[in-house]
């Protein structure tokens, strides 16, 4: 079963700063990281993923700087900055919330079938 | 790279209102992958290329996902920034005259325990107190 991008739209941002968080990675890194994590049930676009990571670096939320990749061209790291780390934290208050409100209807629906 | 360059170009044209700073960013973001792609799949480059900008998506997804919540987010961050600022300034402020309160206490009333110092530190505190509550209060304001 493939999600549909529309469900998790909301929490597209906190996907691509946590894998940030874990360690620099450059923007096709994260796509792939998401491809392989989610075993294809989830293809992000990559217009939006990177339309994102631009959006999070003008906020301040990541910032990035070029490395060097093994035997490979340079590529544009983005790391985690203080901000980005409060702004994570907020977003992951929201996913429990949601998570716990959801459980309550689904769950409850599973159970009284 | 020619063929990445004229697609970034034409889709910053169609969406009117980016920067050559983003055009360029993306162009990059796209280079690394053809690269990867010629690397570890071993495509040639111009497979590589059109692989790439077949799967880029639109011109509609690109401008949905820049524009989208972005004056939201750019406000809750800007909100967050500025009390951290207050929070900084306002430790700073109570450092300083902490240490000033406890040197008048100790020079001119020459008290062997600045029982006088330490009752104004405890009320100055409350500044930064308050601004670390409104912070954390912020923080965990989900709407």
């Amino acid at each position: 079963m493939t999600i549909s991008s529309d469900i998790i739209r909301g929490h597209l941002e906190s996907v691509i700063l946590t894998l940030i968080k874990e360690k620099d990675r450059y923007a096709y890194e994260i796509a792939s990281e998401i491809k392989t994590r989610t075993e294809g049930t989830f293809t992000m676009k990559e217009a939006t993923l990177y339309a994102m990571v631009q959006r999070l670096e003008k906020k301040g939320v990541i910032e990035s700087y070029i490395g060097d990749k093994s035997h490979g061209k340079k590529r544009r790291y983005y790391y985690m900055t203080s901000l980005g780390d409060a702004y994570l934290e907020t977003k992951q208050q929201e996913w429990y919330q949601l998570k716990a409100i959801m459980a309550r209807f689904l769950e409850d629906t599973n159970e009284s079938n | 790279m020619k063929a990445i360059d004229k697609f970034v170009d034409r889709l910053f044209k169609a969406h009117g209102t980016q920067n050559k700073d983003d055009a360029d960013k993306l162009k990059e973001m796209l280079y690394e992958k053809v690269d990867d792609l010629m690397r570890e799949e071993s495509l040639s480059e111009e497979d590589a290329i059109e692989r790439t900008i077949q799967e880029f998506g639109d011109e509609a997804d690109y401008s949905a996902a820049s524009l989208e919540k972005a004056r939201r987010v750019h406000e809750r961050v800007k909100t967050l920034k500025h009390y951290q600022n207050d929070l900084l300034f306002a430790g700073i402020a109570t450092a300083i005259i902490a240490a000033m309160v406890f040197i008048a206490n100790l020079v001119f009333l020459e008290a062997w325990f600045p029982w006088l110092a330490i009752i104004i530190t405890l009320g100055v505190l409350f500044w930064p107190l308050s601004l670390l509550y409104k912070l954390l209060n912020k923080r965990g304001d989900r709407s």
